[in-house]
């Protein structure tokens, strides 16, 4: 990278499954006005406005243009970034990459998404590839199902376990105040919930929500100035490959990787990263199905294949334990699914600041994996760190 | 926002539109190949990997495609899901019948790529990694050059 890039200013709106009280240029407006807040700027300050949404989702063309006075945009440079799941990263990265290059020094980032105008799984499926993918596509849970058949059936994995992730997973949702389904959930609830597409059932899929969250990135000198508590983006890479159920495999055949372990394999080398669960002290993964946590934490080299299970059984992976996985109730429990990349990437941000709240690690966080997946097998990969 | 009680006003607008693709020459000889009853995917010189759906290209080896061959209709379950929440179908434009199996397959011919597609079992237990499978096609006259002239794989034993 060229310039220094730091996160100076987090906003976002408490997350909610319909937000038919305000409309969408509102709710974008709702989170800028508290990034701008917290960064103690005015939107006079921004050079550039650049920002993210699924278009198909809102059911109306070119949103980016339609909220411009919601968003700060007016009469400023900017512009909008679709690449499905992984958006909210892409659009972090992408306003990372406009600062890095000196082009301007402060960017507000913007990702959002309302889910309550449409059907969401319909939209989705309605949208897909036409000769091939719509007549199969079942929506993102009839993946993350095969990934939990086949993860029981090689590692010994109780069905139970993905249903205690989620119960976990819940506890950082109910002290998150922007978290859409905050409720805490035991094992019995979530074996309990009815099935989706086997042995997936309702408590291990993401919700969908409305929501908007807004960063403020600034170059390294003026981040100093700024900030009191500047997060830095330490690297970042994104890696895109071909489509999951499309051209050739949702679970992986053949000897090609995961795009999540290109880039995790990227990350790690750039950054001199040997021993992930010792070096980095909190993760924030967009993992929108409890039967995606254990591949998600191996593909990550959390620990060695086959064995991320165990972590979770032995409750390794709650907020205030040795891997921090998802405090802030991840994706799993909030799913405005364009912003959610970059939520991953304001949580993360948030626990490195120490100001996460009631959610807040018990670990100090010097280092912090955000991500954005999706797309499907897109990978956007952060590293956020307290010192430069 | 609004006020308490203040009640939400909201517009519900259907939208009908209709659209035409072109399949291009490489995915319309595996749509022609489906209305002939075989399953036919292109490989890649480089790598040897097998396309399901073929296009001109191979996008990890940056070359063009190779020579085309038939695969199946026998093949090997590599994942199987069992659907239980009916979803929408965008292919025929309707919600789907459930509950209803679903697999990757690792058709006969094509180790290296997965073919997902309905299965007509409903116990997890007979349609496991590693149970075979068999396409079963719609009668030729009814056959219409897409992916639905596969009725589903049937479970088989061998």
């Amino acid at each position: 990278m060229g310039e220094k890039v730091a996160i100076v200013g987090i906003g976002q709106t408490e997350h909610r499954y319909h937000r038919t009280d305000i409309n969408a240029e509102e709710m974008v407006n709702i989170a800028v006005r508290r990034a701008l807040e917290d960064a103690q700027l005015t939107i006079k300050d921004i050079d550039a406005v650049v920002s993210e949404n699924m278009d198909f989702l809102e059911g109306h063309y070119a949103p980016d243009c339609m909220l411009v006075d919601g968003s700060g945009g007016q009469m400023k440079p900017g512009f909008r970034i679709q690449t499905g799941g992984t958006g909210g990263g892409s659009v972090t990265g992408a306003g990372c990459n406009a600062v890095a290059s000196g082009v301007f020094n402060k960017v507000l980032v913007i990702a959002w998404q309302k889910h309550d105008a449409v059907n969401t799984n319909a939209a989705i499926s309605a949208t897909r590839e036409p000769f091939y993918d719509r007549f199969t596509n079942v929506g993102a849970s009839s993946l993350f199902s095969s990934w939990g058949s086949r993860y029981m059936q090689e590692t010994g994995c109780p069905e139970e376990i993905a249903a205690l992730s989620r119960s976990i997973t819940s506890e950082g949702a109910s002290r998150n105040p922007c978290a859409h389904v905050r409720r805490r959930v035991s094992v019995e609830e979530v074996m309990n919930s009815r099935i989706l597409v086997w042995p997936l059932r309702l408590l291990h899929m993401s919700p969908t929500s409305c929501g908007c969250v807004a960063l403020v990135l600034a170059n390294g000198q003026l981040a100093k100035k700024i900030s009191k508590k500047p997060v830095w983006i330490k690297d970042f890479v994104i890696v895109h490959r071909e489509q999951s159920v499309y051209r050739g495999g949702a679970v992986e055949v053949s000897p090609d990787k995961y795009g999540i372990e290109v880039a995790v394999q990227k990350l790690y080398k750039r950054n001199g990263i040997t021993n992930p669960a010792k070096e980095i002290d909190v993760w924030e993964t967009y993992t929108p199905s409890s039967w995606a946590d254990m591949p998600f934490m191996e593909l990550r080299y959390i620990c060695e294949k086959g064995q991320a299970w165990k972590l979770i059984e032995k409750e390794k992976t709650r907020f205030d334990r040795e891997i921090p996985w998802n405090p802030s109730g991840g994706v799993v429990c909030t799913n405005p699914i364009g912003a959610s990349g970059a939520i991953r990437v304001a949580e993360a941000a948030l626990q490195i600041r120490g100001e996460a709240g009631e959610h807040q690690v018990s670990k100090n966080v010097e280092l912090a994996e955000a991500d954005a997946w999706g797309g499907s097998h897109w990978s956007v990969m952060f590293l956020l760190s307290k010192s430069i | 926002m609004l006020k308490k009680n203040e009640e939400s006003h909201s517009i519900e607008i259907p939208m009908e539109l209709e659209y035409k693709w072109g399949a291009g020459p490489h995915f319309q000889k595996f749509l022609k190949g489906l209305k002939a009853g075989k399953i036919l995917v292109n490989k890649c010189p480089s790598c040897g990997r097998h396309q399901i759906p073929p296009i001109n290209v191979c996008g990890r080896c940056r070359v063009e495609m190779g020579e085309w061959e038939e695969i199946g209709p026998k093949g090997t379950i590599f994942a199987y899901q069992l659907v239980a929440e009916p979803t929408y179908d965008a292919g025929l434009a309707g919600m789907r019948d459930v509950p209803y199996g679903t697999a990757h397959i690792i058709l006969d011919g094509a180790p290296d790529a997965s073919f997902f597609y309905k299965v007509n079992e409903l116990d997890p237990q007979k349609a496991k990694i590693g149970s075979r499978v068999e396409a079963v096609f719609k009668p030729e006259e009814e056959r219409q050059g897409l992916l639905t002239d596969i009725i589903h794989f049937k479970v088989i034993e061998e």
